[in-house]
């Protein structure tokens, strides 16, 4: 059997496309290893137009019954290895399958590269973050730590001070990679502490975060920080390398599109953060899910 | 007079998407508008806007509405009539006030399209109508015809087929261009017929509409046209701001929603951006990074 589209990855631009997608009466298949990725993590999103309030894991699960409620087929928890050419239609590999379409589009997001240390899991959601602008609100007048002094960890500590009492910036380096305007930016609002040379090494709590261990790499010596708060921005991961041989990634792993959502790949289409587009937020994954349904629609009748 | 970071010049998904977020950066902004909701007050249902579904166009626009008001960003109900360059930023004139901002984003989006058809202008809200939640479409029992083929089209036909006796879908084309899934609701309702292939060329009536005049002299007697043949673009507020738009009038926008004029930025219906799809959510993605746009933009000049 060939699928009109296939379409990999659970999150809100792969959820909208798939719901595109069979309202255009497509028969589409969308694989997903999880759903939602990245805004699950949010406890609390004040930015989707029209929902005041709602959790990340609140608002997915909306999607995913509104994407099951028209016609399309879904295999969940399973991973993409391969994505190739059969003559004009494509071929996608699963772990467990291999499944024809005449197009494809790429939408499985990112995911936050982790510091794989102790408490780092166990926290998450409870003093752990990795999206400040989702979380940054519940830190009023707390003291937090932000591990990363890159310009994503500069952008997360920008978040923070509109709330947060202090805010410590923790990089492993010798010194501070992101942009120094951002950084004079943080200095003067006299709650910014930049420490270099530092390997965090544990986050300790009870209930919720209370403190973090780091080792100040000169002298070799661990010290405690007391904070509520850990938001961990040591970058993102982009994971497209199954789709290599047909769409051109750039030098951070992110798939190549023009703004119409195609990639070099006449049939290939990507959407959301897994795209070469700058902005990674839940709306705009969406309008790029339902843009890249509609392109894949009209190469498909343009096909005919 | 006090200097917003931002204004917004339209109301509607895409307008109400970039106040969220520019109160969300902590800009002071303002939204302006004419109507909260703008075009999707008029769609009988919405069922493509993710993770609110199965609801009318107006339930969607009042939680708009309501997410506006709740972030609490400044809403004025005025005309935005004229946009004026000054030194750092822009003065906007409205029927009421004038206002002054860094930033401006247009999305004031698009309005319906009217038809050249004989004696148009004389019927218009006496049996002619725009919108398919038009109070003064009377419709009960009666016949009635909706011009088009798109999804507004089949969407209102469907709508009305609830309450008249009878609806005819007029359309130019041979085959309806809404969503399969329209085409479909469409085909298997009873008292919707399609005339395919044809235009209307002539209204008739007393005070009322009465007849529609068919391009092949047909003749249908009908109580109510109901005209969904598409949008055009709102220019009346661009022109003499010499803002690029392509040749149907859509403001050209880059990939962060500017503009070629440095300070204003457009987002939804009114652009070119979203690959002429213009859906809400795109309007809302668009609205978003319009927002982000407005907020880079007076960083970088701090």
């Amino acid at each position: 059997m060939v699928y009109d589209l296939i379409i990999i990855g659970g999150g809100p631009a792969g959820i909208t496309a798939g719901i595109y997608a069979a309202r255009k009466k497509l028969k589409t298949l969308l694989i997903t290893k999880e759903w939602g990725g990245q805004m699950t993590k949010a406890p609390e999103i004040q930015n989707w137009p029209g929902i005041k309030k709602i959790s990340g894991i609140d608002l997915i699960n909306k999607m995913i019954e509104h994407l099951k409620s028209f016609e399309i087929e879904i295999k969940e928890g399973k991973e993409v290895i391969d994505l190739d050419k059969k003559g004009d239609n494509f071929l996608v590999r699963d772990n467990d399958g291999t499944y024809e379409a005449k197009a494809v589009i790429i939408a499985t997001g990112k995911i936050p590269r982790t510091l794989n240390i102790p408490g780092e899991e166990e926290f998450k959601g409870k003093g752990v973050s990795f999206c400040a602008t989702c979380d940054a609100p519940m830190f009023k007048n707390k003291e937090v730590a932000v591990i990363g002094g890159g310009n994503a960890g500069f952008g997360t500590a920008l978040d923070l001070v509109k709330y947060a009492k202090k805010v410590y910036i923790l990089e492993f380096l010798e010194e501070m990679k992101g942009d120094p305007i951002l950084k004079e930016k943080l200095e003067k609002t006299g709650k910014v502490e930049f420490q270099v040379n530092v390997a965090v090494k544990e986050i300790k709590g009870t209930k919720f975060v209370e403190s973090l261990v780091y080792e100040d790499r000169k002298t070799s010596k661990d010290h405690e920080l007391k904070v509520e708060g850990v938001f961990i921005a040591v970058g993102m991961m982009a994971k497209a390398e199954f789709a290599q041989k047909l769409v051109e990634l750039n030098q951070i792993g992110e798939v190549v599109i023009d703004k119409d959502n195609y990639t070099k790949t006449p049939g290939i289409f990507a959407a959301g953060d897994i795209s070469d587009i700058k902005y990674e937020q839940i709306v705009i994954a969406a309008g790029e899910g339902a843009k890249a349904a509609l392109a894949a629609t009209d190469y498909l009748k343009n096909k005919q | 007079m006090k200097t917003y970071d931002l204004i917004i010049i339209g109301a509607g998904p895409a307008g109400i998407s970039a106040g969220i977020y520019a109160k969300n950066f902590g800009l002071d902004c303002l939204i302006i508008g004419e109507e909260k909701g703008g075009l999707i007050n008029a769609a009988y249902k919405v069922e493509n806007y993710p993770g609110i579904f199965g609801i009318s166009g107006k339930q969607l626009s009042e939680k708009f509405k309501a997410h506006q008001k709740h972030l609490k960003i400044p809403f004025k109900r005025e005309r935005a009539e004229k946009i004026i360059r000054q030194k750092d930023g822009f003065k906007i004139l409205t029927n009421k006030n004038n206002h002054q901002s860094r930033t401006i984003i247009l999305a004031f989006g698009t309005e319906f399209k009217k038809l050249n058809i004989k004696n148009v202008a004389k019927f218009e809200g006496k049996g002619v109508s725009y919108r398919a939640d038009d109070n003064a479409f009377l419709f009960k029992n009666r016949i009635v015809a909706v011009i088009g083929g798109a999804n507004a089209a089949a969407m209102s036909a469907i709508k009305l087929s609830e309450k008249a006796k009878k609806v005819y879908i007029i359309y130019r084309q041979e085959k309806l261009r809404a969503d399969a899934i329209w085409i479909d609701r469409v085909s298997k309702t009873k008292n919707i017929e399609v005339l395919y292939g044809r235009n209307v060329v002539g209204l008739k009536g007393e005070d009322r509409l009465e007849k529609i005049i068919l391009d092949n002299k047909k003749e249908l007697e009908i109580s109510s046209l109901l005209i969904e043949v598409g949008y055009v673009p709102n220019i009346y507020l661009i022109h003499d701001l010499g803002i690029r738009t392509d040749e149907k009038g859509y403001i050209k926008t880059e990939k962060n929603q500017s503009t070629n004029i440095a300070g204003i930025f457009a987002a939804g219906d009114i652009t070119t951006g979203s690959n002429e799809f213009r859906q809400i959510i795109t309007a809302a993605a668009e609205g978003a990074i319009a927002a982000l746009g407005a907020l880079n933009y007076i960083s970088n000049k701090k």
